[in-house]
């Protein structure tokens, strides 16, 4: 799965740290997800989704083979 | 990191401190009567009692523990915790096979415990180190 997580953060002109405190997870949460280490499950989705006033589908997507 | 994520933050380490005192002491008691050698077999099943629900209340306090954390941390223990378990089976058929090949006479299931909590704390610094 691929997201744009880093783009959005950067566009709000966010810390992975900052992200991960208004979502209720850590810095290393963030990091791991914008690298494609972690999948997030749906609640911590929508939680970023939320907080960027996106739907999730604009924020993660699938990748050929998922 | 927010006030309310710090309080979460210690009551955790409480928590998490009070259920191994807990532990520690039920089994230290327990080590004490038994070490008297009591004839009563109820003396005796009393102090394995002892041990064995000190023990869990300290399994139940980290369960506990780690369902309170946040989706991704929860994710390091499942991983962590799934390697310990693998490499627990992976040491006990060694064990097994050595014993049967009369390479070794016996291995304490003590030992076979203390193995189970160290590679449960190194795949823990592992995975974390992996997510980092």
């Amino acid at each position: 799965m691929k997201n744009r997580l880093r783009v959005l953060r950067a566009e709000q002109n966010w810390s992975q740290a900052e992200l991960g405190m208004r979502v209720g997870v850590t810095r290393q949460a963030i990091n791991a997800i914008e690298n494609g280490k972690y999948d997030p499950g749906l609640p911590l989705a929508m939680k970023i989704a939320r907080v960027f006033e996106k739907k999730v589908d604009d924020i993660f997507s699938l990748e050929d083979g998922d | 990191m927010g006030n309310n994520e710090q309080d979460a933050g210690l009551r955790t380490l409480k928590r998490a401190t009070l259920v191994i005192i807990a532990w520690a002491v039920s089994y230290v008691l327990a080590m004490q009567i038994l070490k008297c050698h009591p004839v009563n077999p109820w003396v005796r099943g009393g102090a394995v009692a002892l041990a064995v629900c000190g023990f869990l209340i300290w399994l139940a306090g980290t369960a506990k523990a780690i369902r309170a954390e946040n989706e991704f941390t929860r994710q390091i223990h499942l991983v962590a915790l799934a390697s310990a378990m693998a490499a627990t089976a992976v040491f006990i058929f060694v064990c097994d096979m050595l014993q049967r090949a009369g390479f070794i006479e016996y291995v304490s299931l003590l030992t076979i415990f203390l193995l189970m909590m160290g590679a449960w704390m190194l795949a823990l610094m592992l995975a974390s180190w992996y997510y980092r």
